[in-house]
């Protein structure tokens, strides 16, 4: 039988970590200087965070995309470090290269792992949050590698005043740790990162939402102003098509159907919208508290572009999408 | 005996399609139109393909929401005639509603007919001082005897001129509340005092209508799911609206789309198509998941906001045609050219609720957003 939901068990698992993801990485920690997931890396080890569509045969829990996906939005809500992400992406690189050492040690949370994307330049990366970091994962295309961060050179830090998360420059000096190149691991970083910025839209949703109902003026709740419900309605069906594109398309991956590669691009391009129109809709129904960096809104704004950057951006997705063939066809 | 799997039954609605999908376009309006979409149904249900999730006892094949996903998908690649034709209202609308609301003799009179493709039925729902606001409708029906005698007007009444039954809402007790003095009517077209003025639309057919009533008298045993009930009945109606009805026209978007990126030669419009390739992606990862959520009795609220995606999603889609080809090209202006959908997509966000309407409506009753000034 065809799959095309996620099932009730697989909404239920990922529903158990709900409160421990609030207790453990509420969005206010963000607004203290130079603020880290790095804490929480064992707990994350404990709960099999890197480990959950790796095979148990490779140490992994043995779930699905399905489970990963869900889990990953869930982390977007929470803002949580693209560190955990690329746990995920350098376990499954380190399996998949035979290096079932290297495997083991970032599962059991040895190892901590943070994203880097290429930039223009020869072999200059960005990279987020690498500061306890002893190794970076980047994906480009079908190809993915584990560098250590020891062995990058020029690192600049950029900043983290505003961003609320540690962005630097470096440049790539020798060969990667461990590599491989298969078809899905480009279309599971899109997956994750499509995964986050779902999470940040539904979380910005339900911030713009739950100001507009208390928020008073003229008398009123703004929330009952047509323009503000209006902005409220185009975050609503924004978040829903990035909710159900993205959980499509890990089915999909999960079921390892034909189309999971052109489904997750556009989960990918949808999400980004998604996350992007929200946050910054977010920030003008807070009005002039959404402007200051008190307020949270502009935290869902700033990691929405961070994540974006790790995908290659808004065009990237527009690449992989012209890449792809369509489900449908043209007559 | 075995079962059907579900790639066989996409190869057989494959191959029956091919086989049977009329070759001349679909007429765009008048007694042309009905015949086509009447022969077109006959067709269908000769073939076992007319109502796929109606239940067997009214004619329907009582299959599962998947297989009528697959069979729109096919009927979509196959380009068979648009489902938004003059069918629309009897299978998803008045149908569904006979369905939920109807009496056993409503529906074991009215459904069969449609389903068979003997019958067309057209909405008589607004007017010409009611239209978002769909409460304020003033026709009146008073009861007399075993009848109702209607007088009134209705407006914007799609295939009015080529209907054999309205469903239709009345006032019929003005001293009520006015959500709760309204009654939900099947109106034989043929019934005397009844007139009819088809309009032409923006996009060139007349294919909609103004409707009068003069003393026009309706048994009271064609009222559904109550006197004085219809404002419920009517709302069961619009939740198929702007539910899963329009599945078919969803599924053909996405193909629009494709036609557009397999055409297109500017440089400048590549970032807009390929938007546009991952939305109607989007919307059918939707459609799918909405469908299979109500099958199994879990679905939310997202009926309403997938009926507006499409919508928007459905003009953007004509806008970017017309900005590809120019408004000169023979692709344009041919009949059945992409001027037509670009003109027609107009009613989208105005038909069944306007898009302010309908965002009132999410804002209030999806988010829970208090209710305000309109």
């Amino acid at each position: 039988m065809m799959n095309f939901l996620p099932s009730a068990e697989q909404l239920e698992l990922v529903e158990s970590f709900v409160r421990p993801l609030e207790e453990l990485f509420p969005v206010a920690r963000l607004h203290k200087q130079g603020a880290s997931d790095a804490q929480h890396w064992g707990a994350a080890a404990e709960f099999g965070w890197f480990g959950i569509s790796l095979g148990e045969e490779e140490g992994g829990i043995g779930l699905s995309a399905t489970e990963e996906a869900l889990l990953f939005a869930q982390f977007g809500k929470h803002l949580l470090s693209p560190g955990f992400m690329a746990g995920v992406l350098a376990a499954k690189i380190a399996a998949t290269a035979g290096n079932a050492e290297l495997a083991g040690k970032i599962l059991g949370g040895e190892v901590q792992a943070a994203m880097a994307v290429a930039q223009e330049s020869d072999r200059e990366v960005l990279l987020v949050d690498g500061g306890a970091a002893q190794i970076c994962v980047l994906v480009c295309g079908e190809a993915a590698a584990i560098f250590e961060t020891n062995t990058l050179s020029e690192r600049d830090f950029l900043d983290d005043s505003q961003w609320s998360i540690k962005l630097e420059s470096a440049k790539l000096t020798v060969a990667p740790l461990a590599r491989c190149e298969v078809p899905e691991i480009g279309a599971q970083a899109a997956l994750l990162i499509a995964a986050q910025l779902t999470g940040i839209a539904a979380a910005a949703q339900d911030m713009a939402i739950a100001y507009a109902k208390i928020r008073q003026q003229f008398g009123a709740p703004i929330g009952s102003f047509q323009a503000v419900k209006h902005h409220c309605a185009n975050m609503a069906m924004q978040s829903l098509a990035a909710r159900d594109t993205l959980s499509f398309a890990a089915v999909a991956m999960a079921e390892g159907r034909a189309d999971a590669r052109f489904l997750a691009a556009s989960a990918l391009n949808i999400a980004i919208r998604a996350a992007l129109f929200n946050a910054r809709t977010n920030i003008q129904i807070h009005g002039g508290i959404g402007f200051s960096s008190e307020c949270d809104a502009h935290l869902f704004v700033k990691r929405a572009h961070v994540l974006e950057a790790l995908a290659g951006g808004i065009k990237s997705s527009r690449v992989l999408l012209r890449a792809e063939n369509s489900i449908f066809e043209a007559a | 005996m075995t079962v059907e799997t579900l790639e066989e039954f996409r190869t057989r609605a494959r191959t029956w399609l091919q086989a049977n999908v009329p070759a001349e376009a679909a007429p765009m309006d008048g007694q042309e139109s009905r015949d086509y979409a009447l022969a077109w149904q006959q067709r269908q249900f000769a073939g076992g393909w007319a109502g796929l999730t109606w239940p067997k006892a009214f004619g329907g094949q009582d299959l599962s929401v998947l297989q009528q996903i697959i069979w729109f998908e096919e009927y979509a690649r196959a380009q068979a005639p648009s489902t938004h034709n003059a069918l629309f209202v009897g299978l998803n609308h008045a149908g569904p509603t006979l369905i939920a609301c109807g009496t056993e003799e409503q529906k074991a009179f009215h459904l069969p007919k449609i389903i068979k493709g003997e019958v067309i039925w057209c909405q008589g729902f607004s007017e010409p001082n009611t239209g978002s606001d769909l409460a304020s409708l003033r026709c009146k029906g008073e009861v007399d005897g075993d009848e109702l005698v209607v007088n009134g007007q209705k407006i914007w009444s799609s295939y009015a001129d080529i209907a054999d039954y309205q469903e239709l809402l009345i006032r019929t007790d003005a001293n009520l509340p006015r959500h709760a003095g309204i009654s939900w009517v099947i109106c034989p077209m043929n019934t005397p005092g009844i007139t009819v003025r088809p309009i032409k639309t923006m996009a060139g057919p007349a294919k909609f209508a103004e409707v009068f009533y003069d003393n026009v008298r309706i048994p009271l045993a064609n009222v559904v799911g109550g006197l004085n009930n219809g404002w419920k009945t009517a709302m069961s109606t619009l939740t198929f609206e702007r539910g899963t009805a329009s599945l078919a026209l969803q599924i053909s978007l996405g193909h629009r789309v494709e036609e557009l990126i397999a055409a297109n030669k500017e440089a400048a419009m590549a970032e807009t198509l390929m938007d546009l390739r991952a939305d109607a992606a989007a919307l059918r990862a939707m459609s799918y998941q909405s469908a299979l959520r109500s099958e199994a009795g879990t679905l939310g609220p997202e009926g309403s906001l997938i009926r507006l995606y499409f919508a928007e999603l459905a003009q953007r889609v004509s806008r970017a045609s017309i900005d590809i080809f120019g408004i000169a090209a023979g692709e344009v202006l041919e009949p059945h050219g992409l001027a037509f959908d670009y003109f027609d997509g107009y009613s989208e966000t105005i038909a069944g609720g306007t898009a302010e309407i309908q965002r009132n409506i999410i804002a209030e009753r999806v988010l829970g957003l208090p209710r305000g000034a309109k």
